[in-house]
C-alpha cells in the first residue's frame, strides 16, 4: 500500500500549506464558485486503472478516485479531498469531501471498491450510502474495507439518487 | 319553434362533447407489468416511507465494516465469540416487520466478513443442541468426528439492536414523514459492558396521500 | 399456486414417461427391417393426434372467447370455483366477494373477511387479510388514476380504491395487533397498534388528535409484557388521561381481557346533493358492558376504553368534503343558472319574441343545465359494517390455562346479563394471555359491498384498464 500512504501523506502536507496560507489571508464572506470544467477536463494521474480486456474498448477508469456515473453529475459535484488511512485493524478508510458546485440541495449516494494489488476485488461492493449536499457547501463519504493488509486500491463510484 | 329544436341538439351535443374530454384519461396499461428482477440494494418498483429492502443491506454492510475495524475484536488470539439473533433485537417503531430478517442478514454478512476472526454461537437452537448431546451422552449416538466439550460455548458478545420511529404528519398537506433510525451495540455479556456502539441508521422519508385519502 | 404446481409437475411427469418409451422403441426399430405399412400406420396416428391436440386448443379458445364475452376478463366461474375449493366453507361467501370485487373494493373485502375469519377462530386466514388489507392502507396514493377520478367533478367520488376513513384503517391495524398478541410477537402488536392510533391523527382538526386511548393503552400493554415498565408507563398514561375511568394495570398482570360489543357507525350521505357523508346514530344495541369470568370465584369488569363511533363521528371535516361541497356547489350553482336562463328565455319565446338572442339563451341556459346534471356530487359511503362500537378491556394475574379455555364473557345490560358467550381468542404464546370476545360475532355478514354503487361499480367493472388491474389481483390470490 505504499502508493496509498504516499498520496496520503502529500495530501495531508497540502492541506497543512493550505490552512497555513489560509490563516494569513482568509476569504471570508464569499460564496462558493466552481469550475467544473477544469476538473472534467483534467489528465489521468497515470496511477494504476482498471482497463477493459480490448484496449480502447472503454475509458479507462482510475482507480484510487472518485468516478462519477452520470454526466449531470459531473456539472454540479467537485471531490474536494480524497484520503486513504489504514485503520487499526489494518483495513482501509476511504474519506471523500464532496462539493456541491450548485444552489440547490442535492443527494448523491456513492459506494466503495476494494481491491488487491492485481485489481481483483478482495470483498462485495459496498452498499449505496446516500450523502446529503447542502447548496454550495460540502459533505463527507466515508466508507471502510473488510479486506485488511491485502487491499492495495480502491474506486469510489458516484451516482443520483 | 324548429330552431329552438336545433339550439337544444346543439347545446347537448357541446355539452356532451365536453363532458367527455373533462376528465382526462391516462391511456391504461393494458399489458400489466411483467415480474422483473431488481437490485435488492436499489430504490425497488414500490417505496414508502418506513424501512426498505435497500436499507436491510446497507445496514448490515455498515455494522460489518465498522465492525471489522475494531482490532479489539478480529484480531484477538482467541477469536470473540458472538451471537446475532433476533432475541435482542427491538422493534418500537411503527413500523410491522419480521426482526429475523435484519439479523439474518447481519449475521450472514458478519459471519462471511469474519472469515473465521469472530465465533458465532447460536442460541436459537439450544434445544436441539441440548437433545443431542444428550443422546450422545446417553449413547445412543456416538460422539461423532469433533468430540464432546463440557459445556456448550459460552458468549462474550451479543449484538443487540432497537429500531425506534418517529412519526410526523401534516394534516393539511397531507404529508406524512417517518424518521427511522436503527442502532446496533456489542454487549459484554459477562461485565454488560458496551465496547462499541455502531453510528446509528437513519432515514427520514416522506410521502403524502392523494387528497382523497385525507 | 400449489395446486397449479403440482399439476403442471404431474404433467411434466406424464409427458416424461411418455417421452422415454417412445425414444427407446424408436432406437430398438432401428435396425428392424423398415416396415412401410407400419410407419403409414404411425405417421397416420401422430397426424391424428395433431388434429385432436389442435382441435381441443381450438375449443379451449372457443371456451374463453365465450366467456370473454360473458364476463370479459373474468373471473369466470371456474376460476371462481377453483379459488374457493380450498377456502373454509363459513367465509366462502365473502372470499367470493373478495375474488370477484377486484382491486377497489380489495381493503374493505379483506377486511370484512379477517374480522369474519377472526370470528370464527380462522386466524391464518384473519391474519393473511389483514395484511393484505394494511399493505394496500400502506400504499401511497399518489397520481392515482382512481383517486383523481374521484375528485373529477363529473364523476362520483366512489370511484376511488377504497382505503376506508381513519377510524377504519385504525381498525384493520387494531385487529391485526390483536393476533400478533395471540401469537406472542409483542414488536409487531406494538407496532400495529401504534400505527392504529396514528391513523387518528389525519384529522386536520388539532383538537380531537390521538384520542384513541384503547391503542395506547395496548401500546403500553406490550411493553408491560416484554418488561419495559417505563416505555409502559408512559402509554398507559396518555391512554388513561384519553379515557376517564381506564386505569393501568396492576405490575404482576398478565392476562389481557378485550371484549367488544354495540354497532358499527354507518355511514350514510346527507346534503341536498348528497355530497356529505354522515354517520347515522348507530342501532341501540341490547349490551351496554361485558364482565369477564374466570372459574366461579373470579370475575373482572371490562372498562370501556375506547368507542369506534366516538373515533368516526369526531375527527373534524376530510378534506375530501372541501371537493364535494365544491362539486355540490358547481352544480347547485350551474344547475340553478341553467334553469333560470332556459326559464326566462322560454317565457319571453312564449310571449312570441322568437328572435336568434332568446333561442342562443335558452340553449346556453340548457347547456349548462346539462353539465349541472352531469355532476357527481355523491359522497363515497362504502363502509366496514361489521365493526364493534364498544372497546373494553381488563386485566389479571396469569391464569393456568384451563381457566383459561373455561373463561366466559357476560354481555350485559346494566347489572342483568344478556349473553354469555366463550371467549374467541383464548392464548398464552408469550410472556403474556389474551382473551377477546365479541358479542356480535355470530351475527350474519352480508355478502355484499355495504354502501357500494353497484351501477357506478358494474361501469368501472366494464372498462379495460380495470379488468386488466382485477386480472393481476386475482392472480395475486391465487399466489397464497
Amino acid at each position: 500500500m505504499p502508493n496509498v500512504t504516499r498520496s496520503c501523506a502529500l495530501a495531508a502536507l497540502l492541506l497543512t500549506s493550505l490552512l497555513a496560507t489560509a490563516s494569513v489571508e482568509s476569504r471570508e464572506n464569499r460564496v462558493l464558485k466552481c469550475k467544473t470544467s477544469v476538473a472534467r477536463g483534467a489528465k489521468s494521474t497515470g496511477g494504476p486503472a482498471l482497463v477493459a480486456n480490448i484496449p480502447r474498448a472503454m475509458t479507462p477508469i482510475d482507480l484510487n478516485a472518485v468516478q462519477m456515473t452520470d454526466k449531470a453529475l459531473t456539472r454540479k459535484v467537485v471531490i474536494e479531498g480524497l484520503w486513504a488511512q489504514r485503520t487499526e485493524a489494518d483495513t482501509l478508510l476511504i474519506t471523500a469531501r464532496l462539493v456541491n458546485c450548485t444552489k440547490k440541495p442535492l443527494v448523491v449516494q456513492a459506494r466503495s471498491n476494494f481491491m488487491d494489488a492485481a485489481q481483483i476485488p478482495t470483498e462485495p461492493v459496498s452498499a449505496w450510502k446516500t450523502i446529503f449536499l447542502p447548496p454550495r457547501a460540502t459533505s463527507v463519504y466515508q466508507e471502510r474495507s473488510i479486506g485488511m493488509g491485502q487491499v492495495a486500491a480502491y474506486l469510489v463510484e458516484l451516482r443520483t439518487e | 319553434m324548429k330552431g329552438s329544436a336545433k339550439h337544444v341538439i346543439l347545446a347537448w351535443a357541446t355539452a356532451t362533447c365536453v363532458i367527455a374530454v373533462g376528465p382526462a384519461e391516462a391511456r391504461p396499461k393494458k399489458s400489466g407489468t411483467q415480474a422483473t428482477e431488481l437490485d435488492p440494494g436499489g430504490r425497488g418498483a414500490i417505496s414508502g416511507i418506513g424501512i426498505e429492502s435497500r436499507d436491510i443491506d446497507a445496514m448490515a454492510d455498515q455494522v460489518v465494516r465498522e465492525l471489522m475495524s475494531r482490532p479489539d475484536f478480529i484480531a484477538s488470539a482467541v477469536p470473540p465469540r458472538i451471537v446475532v439473533d433476533s432475541a435482542a433485537f427491538y422493534n418500537d417503531s411503527s413500523q410491522r416487520i419480521d426482526r429475523n430478517m435484519i439479523t439474518d442478514a447481519l449475521r450472514a454478512s458478519l459471519n462471511r466478513a469474519a472469515n473465521g476472526r469472530i465465533r458465532f454461537i447460536s442460541r436459537e437452537t439450544m434445544a436441539l443442541i441440548q437433545q443431542e448431546r444428550e443422546l450422545k451422552r446417553t449413547g445412543v449416538a456416538d460422539v461423532g468426528t469433533r468430540g464432546m466439550t463440557a459445556g456448550v460455548a459460552g458468549l462474550d458478545f451479543r449484538l443487540v439492536g432497537r429500531m425506534t420511529s418517529l412519526d410526523n404528519r401534516d394534516g393539511r398537506s397531507g404529508l406524512t414523514q417517518r424518521r427511522t433510525q436503527v442502532l446496533f451495540e456489542l454487549v459484554d455479556m459477562e461485565t454488560g459492558e458496551i465496547p462499541w456502539t455502531g453510528q446509528p441508521y437513519v432515514i427520514l422519508r416522506a410521502s403524502g396521500d392523494d387528497v382523497v385519502y385525507r | 399456486m400449489s395446486k397449479f404446481k403440482s399439476s403442471r409437475w404431474m404433467a411434466a411427469a406424464l409427458l416424461a414417461t411418455i417421452a422415454v418409451p417412445t425414444i427407446g422403441a424408436a432406437q430398438d426399430a432401428a435396425p428392424v427391417v423398415e416396415d412401410k405399412a407400419a410407419a403409414k400406420a404411425a405417421k397416420a396416428a401422430a397426424k391424428a393426434a395433431e388434429k385432436e391436440r389442435r382441435a381441443q386448443e381450438a375449443a379451449e379458445r372457443k371456451r374463453l372467447a365465450a366467456l370473454r364475452r360473458q364476463y370479459g376478463e373474468g373471473p369466470y366461474p371456474d376460476e371462481i370455483d377453483a379459488y374457493l375449493a380450498d377456502k373454509p366453507e363459513a367465509l366462502k361467501p365473502l372470499y367470493r366477494t373478495l375474488f370477484t370485487g377486484g382491486e377497489r373494493n380489495a381493503v374493505l373485502n379483506f377486511q370484512r373477511l379477517g374480522l369474519a375469519a377472526m370470528d370464527r377462530g380462522l386466524w391464518s386466514d384473519a391474519e393473511r387479510s389483514f395484511d393484505a388489507a394494511l399493505t394496500r392502507i400502506e400504499a401511497v396514493y399518489a397520481k392515482n388514476k382512481q383517486a383523481e377520478a374521484a375528485r373529477d367533478t363529473f364523476r362520483k367520488e366512489a370511484n376511488k380504491d377504497f382505503k376506508g376513513e381513519p377510524y377504519e384503517r385504525a381498525m384493520a391495524y387494531y385487529y391485526r395487533g390483536l393476533l400478533y398478541l395471540r401469537a406472542g410477537d409483542y414488536d409487531n402488536a406494538r407496532a400495529s397498534f401504534r400505527t392504529a392510533e396514528y391513523q387518528d391523527t389525519i384529522s386536520e382538526a388539532e383538537e380531537f388528535k390521538s384520542d384513541f386511548a384503547v391503542m395506547n393503552y395496548l401500546v403500553g400493554w406490550t411493553y408491560h409484557c416484554q418488561n419495559q415498565p417505563s416505555m409502559a408507563e408512559e402509554a398507559f398514561g396518555f391512554a388513561t388521561e384519553a379515557q376517564p375511568g381506564l386505569t393501568a394495570p396492576g405490575s404482576d398482570d398478565r392476562l389481557l381481557m378485550v371484549a367488544e360489543y354495540g354497532h358499527s357507525p354507518m355511514k350514510a350521505r346527507a346534503g341536498a346533493q348528497s355530497e356529505k357523508m354522515i354517520f347515522e346514530a348507530s342501532p341501540q344495541s341490547a349490551e351496554t358492558a361485558a364482565r369477564f369470568e374466570l372459574g366461579d370465584t373470579a370475575a373482572f369488569d371490562a372498562v370501556p376504553a375506547s368507542s369506534v363511533y366516538y373515533q368516526a363521528t369526531t375527527r373534524g371535516g376530510r378534506a375530501i368534503d372541501a371537493i364535494l361541497n365544491g362539486k355540490a356547489e358547481f352544480k347547485a350553482t350551474t344547475g340553478a343558472v341553467g334553469d333560470a336562463l332556459t326559464t326566462s328565455s322560454l317565457v319571453s319565446m312564449a310571449s312570441g319574441n322568437l328572435d336568434s338572442g332568446t333561442l342562443g339563451l335558452a340553449g346556453a341556459g340548457m347547456l349548462l343545465s346539462l353539465f349541472a346534471s352531469a355532476a357527481k356530487t355523491e359522497a363515497d359511503i362504502r363502509m366496514w359494517d361489521t365493526l364493534p362500537d364498544m372497546i373494553t378491556v381488563a386485566t389479571a394475574k396469569a391464569a393456568d390455562p384451563g381457566k383459561l379455555k373455561a373463561a366466559r364473557v357476560d354481555y350485559l345490560t346494566g347489572t342483568e346479563t344478556v349473553a354469555t358467550k366463550a371467549p374467541i381468542m383464548a392464548a398464552a404464546n408469550g410472556s403474556c394471555a389474551i382473551l377477546w370476545s365479541r358479542s356480535r360475532a355470530e351475527d350474519a355478514v352480508s355478502a355484499d359491498v355495504p354502501g357500494e354503487d353497484s351501477a357506478l361499480a358494474a361501469k368501472i367493472a366494464r372498462r379495460k384498464d380495470i379488468q386488466q388491474r382485477d386480472k393481476a389481483f386475482r392472480v395475486s390470490l391465487l399466489g397464497h
